[in-house]
């Protein structure tokens, strides 16, 4: 039975061979996973092409490239306003080759759908709904009894009255 | 786990079929095809129409499928690209196991081997008739 731990282990000997390989498998599956990865995103979100190239900023012929695993020219700038536009974040980060089989293992795993940012701080739109009615009540209150509170002479005016009264006394 | 397991055929007169095919390729195109493999483990739907690294045969090729990849070379002063094909049998004898009959390149109509659409056609046969047998493409060395 293939387990992902197996498939790392044969990896790692395969890279054992030499530089050059280990130079290209890199190349190779950085460029295969990625493309994998948003097309796994965009297809679990039920979003079309042209729906994921709005909210990115881009053309559909863009992420049509990034989701192609034998384009091979894809850009940091590409890819960052792609991730941006599934409203999540995206990791350039130089590794050692025993990091990087933990890597080989999730991709031999499969992707799945990962939360935007506004899912996994747990603010849906209902919430932001909530929070700007409260808001709303919040300033409406703020706002009659400071109404209130203008209805009493000002500071200083009042300060010189008592101050009369004072003398008076 | 991976969700796909793939395994290379073991024909008993010419051994394994894709560690044959490897050993005729260079670094650059065995690490593509290595990585295509890693990626095909982890997609549950191969038969998507949209996925490019796999194509379901027709015609006269069907009862195959084709892992497909690339590799981009320098060649003299130009980049080329060379395409790639791994044949296996579709659909899968069992749920979610690709099995690996052989490797070609695709170079205009002809491939190279060019017999290698026959070649796996006989394969196949062969392991239908419980003929040689399959090993898991990756082997567990540590364990």
């Amino acid at each position: 039975m293939t387990t992902s731990k197996t498939i790392s282990n044969d990896v790692w000997k395969k890279l054992s061979k030499n530089k050059k390989y280990r130079e290209e498998f890199v190349t190779a599956l950085v460029k295969q996973a990625f493309p994998l990865q948003v097309r796994t995103i965009r297809k679990k979100r039920r979003m079309s092409q042209g729906l994921l190239a709005e909210e990115a900023g881009v053309t559909q012929g863009v992420v049509s490239r990034a989701e192609d695993p034998n384009y091979g020219n894809l850009t940091f700038n590409t890819a960052l306003r792609i991730v941006a536009g599934f409203d999540l974040a995206f990791i350039p980060k130089i590794v050692t080759f025993k990091e990087f089989m933990k890597w080989v293992e999730e991709v031999a795993e499969g992707y799945t759908d990962l939360p935007s940012f506004e899912k996994e701080a747990g603010i849906t739109q209902a919430a932001l709904g909530k929070i700007e009615e409260d808001l709303e009540k919040l300033r409406q209150r703020a706002s009659s009894e400071l109404g209130s509170l203008t209805a009493l002479p000002p500071m200083p005016e009042r300060l010189g009255s008592l101050r009369g009264t004072a003398c008076n006394l | 786990m991976p969700v796909w397991h793939v395994v290379d055929y073991v024909s008993d007169e010419e051994g394994n079929l894709i560690r044959n095919w490897c050993a005729t390729q260079d670094h650059a195109v065995v690490a593509r095809f290595e990585a295509t493999l890693i990626t095909l483990a982890g997609i549950e739907v191969w038969d998507d129409p949209e996925l490019e690294q796999f194509k379901v045969l027709t015609g006269p090729h069907v009862g195959l499928g084709e892992i497909r990849f690339e590799v981009e070379q320098q060649v003299g002063t130009k980049r080329k690209k060379r395409k790639f094909r791994m044949l296996g049998i579709w659909p899968p004898p069992i749920e979610r196991e690709f099995v690996m009959l052989g490797g070609l390149e695709k170079s205009g109509r002809s491939p190279t081997p060019t017999n290698a659409f026959e070649l796996a056609m006989k394969y196949k046969a062969d392991f239908e008739r419980d003929e040689g047998r399959t090993c898991d493409h990756f082997e567990d060395h540590f364990e």
